[in-house]
């Protein structure tokens, strides 16, 4: 039922060629120089230490790697990751 | 800013889920900011006050230590002081106090008298109800002003504002009238000083000097006696005119062959004054008997119900210097000297003519000679012995 809801989203979205982030699963990131990454629309944390975190987004588990890492502020939808961000990626 | 205000504590997690339990937190409504890890199994955050103890099932569940590094926040220091009851009574009780004094006036001051008792007006004052310790509140001040200048004649305008728990009140003095001579009395215009005649209005009387006498401190300048001729008897009056003379004022100054001055010794002195409302509380007397003061800051808080000022800065040590001084200074230094002890003997109403200052060398040195011309008004009233 769940996916049957999300894909009915989706579908919706597409069809009104609306922007994809309205799709309220879809992870958001917005990297403020090389220091700050705000993540939106994350699911939880799955790893976190001082060279990475990886995080459960919509869209798989997004791992982000640097030195001296923090989460500058953890809410139940967005995080900010500090520190000197090196990459990120989706696995 | 928020979160200080709100009061938060910093902790620190042990334990091996450590994600987990971060997870959790945040399930349970917890939003921890600044999370570090600290090491493979340890994790540093902080946290909202109001949140730490939504953690204990938490903490239950995933088997974390939890130990509390800080708090922070105006709670924590209020918890503090509910320990301390005397404190906290003293705090209430001076917040009471303040509260209470602050709808009192404090202090009244007042400027601007010169001749009159500033008692006298303290009274009045008092009298209308502007008084140390009495309400402020209901007081109208334009009336108030009126009021008290009305009713005495010596004061032309008085003005009262409030600022806080002080009252300033400003006083401005009437010009003294003349006093309306009694024309009846026979009297002369006398020379109060020596000097020459310059100028001369006859008003009533006949005068006895005319421009370019010289008049010495006693004479008659405007006679009572009256004559219009020889056959004619004479008649006594009020005499009165003004009789303008000139006068000199001469001084003679050494000139000096060294300059004195003041040379720091490098040692110094903290300094330091405290005042309440302009009214110096303390302040740290100097311990050289010669010295600059250099002030550091000056902390203000004029806003305060009770302004007060906080000087701080430091004493400096100085010695007296003897400097050998040039033939030009000495000069400028004596002329100077000369004129300023001229000026000093010169009266407030008399107005400078000439001004003439030149040095000259004589045995024993350099002299300054400073010479003032002024001319001034001479004239007093004597009343005249019917016998005489």
């Amino acid at each position: 039922m769940d996916k049957k809801k999300k894909r009915l989203t989706r579908g919706v979205i597409r069809l009104l060629d609306l922007p994809e982030e309205l799709h309220p699963n879809t992870p958001r990131l917005t990297v403020y120089g090389r220091n700050d990454m705000l993540v939106e629309n994350h699911m939880g944390i799955l790893r976190y230490a001082a060279n990475e975190a990886q995080l459960v987004t919509g869209a798989g588990t997004l791992r982000v790697t640097g030195e001296g890492l923090t989460l500058r502020l953890l809410g139940q939808e967005q995080v900010v990751i500090s520190g000197a961000l090196s990459s990120w990626e989706y696995e | 800013m928020w979160r200080f205000l709100q009061g938060y504590v910093i902790i620190e997690l042990t334990g091996l889920s450590l994600e987990r339990f971060l997870n959790a937190m945040l399930r349970a409504g917890i939003t921890p900011w600044q999370v570090e890890r600290r090491g493979t199994s340890c994790i540093r955050l902080r946290l909202r006050a109001r949140d730490f103890r939504k953690l204990r099932p938490i903490r239950r569940k995933y088997r974390c230590r939890v130990h509390i590094l800080s708090r922070h926040g105006p709670v924590f220091a209020l918890v503090g002081l509910w320990r301390r009851k005397v404190l906290l009574a003293g705090c209430v009780l001076a917040l009471a106090a303040i509260t209470a004094l602050s709808t009192r006036i404090l202090f009244v001051r007042i400027t601007g008298c010169e001749t009159m008792d500033e008692q006298v007006l303290r009274e009045m004052l008092a009298e209308e109800g502007i008084v140390p310790f009495a309400a402020w509140r209901g007081l109208n001040n334009l009336g108030i002003a009126t009021s008290v200048a009305a009713r005495r004649p010596e004061l032309a305008w008085v003005g009262i504002t409030r600022e806080g728990v002080i009252y300033t009140v400003e006083v401005r003095e009437a010009i003294p009238r003349m006093e309306i001579p009694d024309l009846s009395v026979p009297c002369d215009v006398i020379a109060a000083k020596d000097g020459m005649v310059t100028r001369l209005t006859v008003l009533r009387g006949q005068a006895r000097v005319q421009v370019g006498d010289w008049v010495r401190a006693g004479d008659v300048l405007i006679s009572s006696r009256v004559e219009y001729n020889a056959e004619s008897p004479p008649y006594y009056t009020h005499a009165m005119g003004e009789v303008w003379v000139a006068r000199l004022y001469e001084a003679r100054v050494k000139a000096p062959v060294f300059a004195q001055e003041y040379r720091r010794t490098g040692a110094l002195k903290r300094y330091g004054k405290l005042a309440l409302a302009g009214r110096v509380l303390w302040e740290r007397q100097p311990p050289y008997p010669w010295f600059e003061l250099a002030v550091r800051d000056v902390c203000r808080w004029e806003k305060l119900f009770v302004p007060i000022a906080l000087t701080r800065g430091a004493y400096l040590e100085c010695v007296p210097v003897n400097r050998p001084i040039g033939r030009a200074q000495q000069e400028e230094e004596a002329r100077a000297r000369a004129e300023l002890q001229a000026m000093w003997q010169i009266p407030k109403d008399a107005a400078i003519l000439l001004k003439n200052c030149y040095v000259r060398e004589e045995e024993d040195g350099l002299w300054a000679v400073c010479i003032i011309t002024t001319e001034e008004e001479i004239g007093y009233a004597k009343v005249l012995r019917v016998e005489s």
